[in-house]
């Protein structure tokens, strides 16, 4: 749905409460959490990248555009 | 400020928050096994987990069913029942409570590919005795 529209419109609706444009910057980090999770455990890694996904929808709601 | 801008900060705020949040997890998960390391030193366990009913018993099961509880019961009864001591604590360790083989090794005193080779018989036992029944 949110698939081939920019960046910048995805992040206005994921502000708005958008629970689809949430989950495709959730995606489109996706790689960026697999980086940060090249050295961990196996068996603690879902655990931290849930975390992780938590913060993110943090970092949405907290991020402001002037 | 642009729509680009307006990503391009975006991106940055967000990378900063994984990376940090990332740091701190990790230091976190790695605490808690610390404790968890120490637990498993107890002299009640020594490595090998012949008493589990003793560890599943202190586990507190609030919302598994019963129904759940007795089926896993019997089915590690039944294992310890098919397989040797040596093939039960590796599907134990290695199977059930999801412990990477190497490990398991450094627990048992025994190399990474001999715990592989007996948990592939073991595997095997159980798949004979599954299509048997």
């Amino acid at each position: 749905m949110c698939k081939d529209k920019s960046l910048f419109e995805i992040i206005l609706k994921a502000k708005e409460g958008d629970k689809d444009a949430m989950q495709e910057i959730i995606l489109r980090f996706q790689p960026l959490i697999k980086k940060n999770m090249r050295n961990i455990d196996m068996d603690i890694k879902d655990d931290i990248s849930q975390d992780i996904v938590e913060v993110i929808i943090k970092a949405i709601k907290k991020f402001d555009i002037k | 400020m642009g729509e680009r801008d307006v990503e391009f900060a975006f991106i940055k705020f967000i990378e900063k928050s994984i990376n940090y949040e990332a740091v701190k997890a990790i230091k976190k998960y790695n605490d808690i096994k610390k404790k968890e390391l120490l637990t498993l030193d107890l002299a009640e366990h020594n490595g090998n987990i012949e008493n589990d009913e003793k560890i599943i018993g202190s586990t507190v099961y609030d919302n598994v069913l019963i129904e759940d509880e007795i089926i896993y019961r019997l089915m590690i009864a039944k294992c310890k029942q098919l397989l040797d001591v040596e093939e039960f604590n590796v599907v134990m360790l290695n199977i059930i409570q999801d412990i990477p083989q190497k490990e398991v090794a450094k627990m048992l005193n025994k190399s990474q590919s001999s715990i592989s080779k007996i948990k592939k018989k073991a595997l095997k036992k159980i798949k004979k005795f599954m299509e048997d029944s």
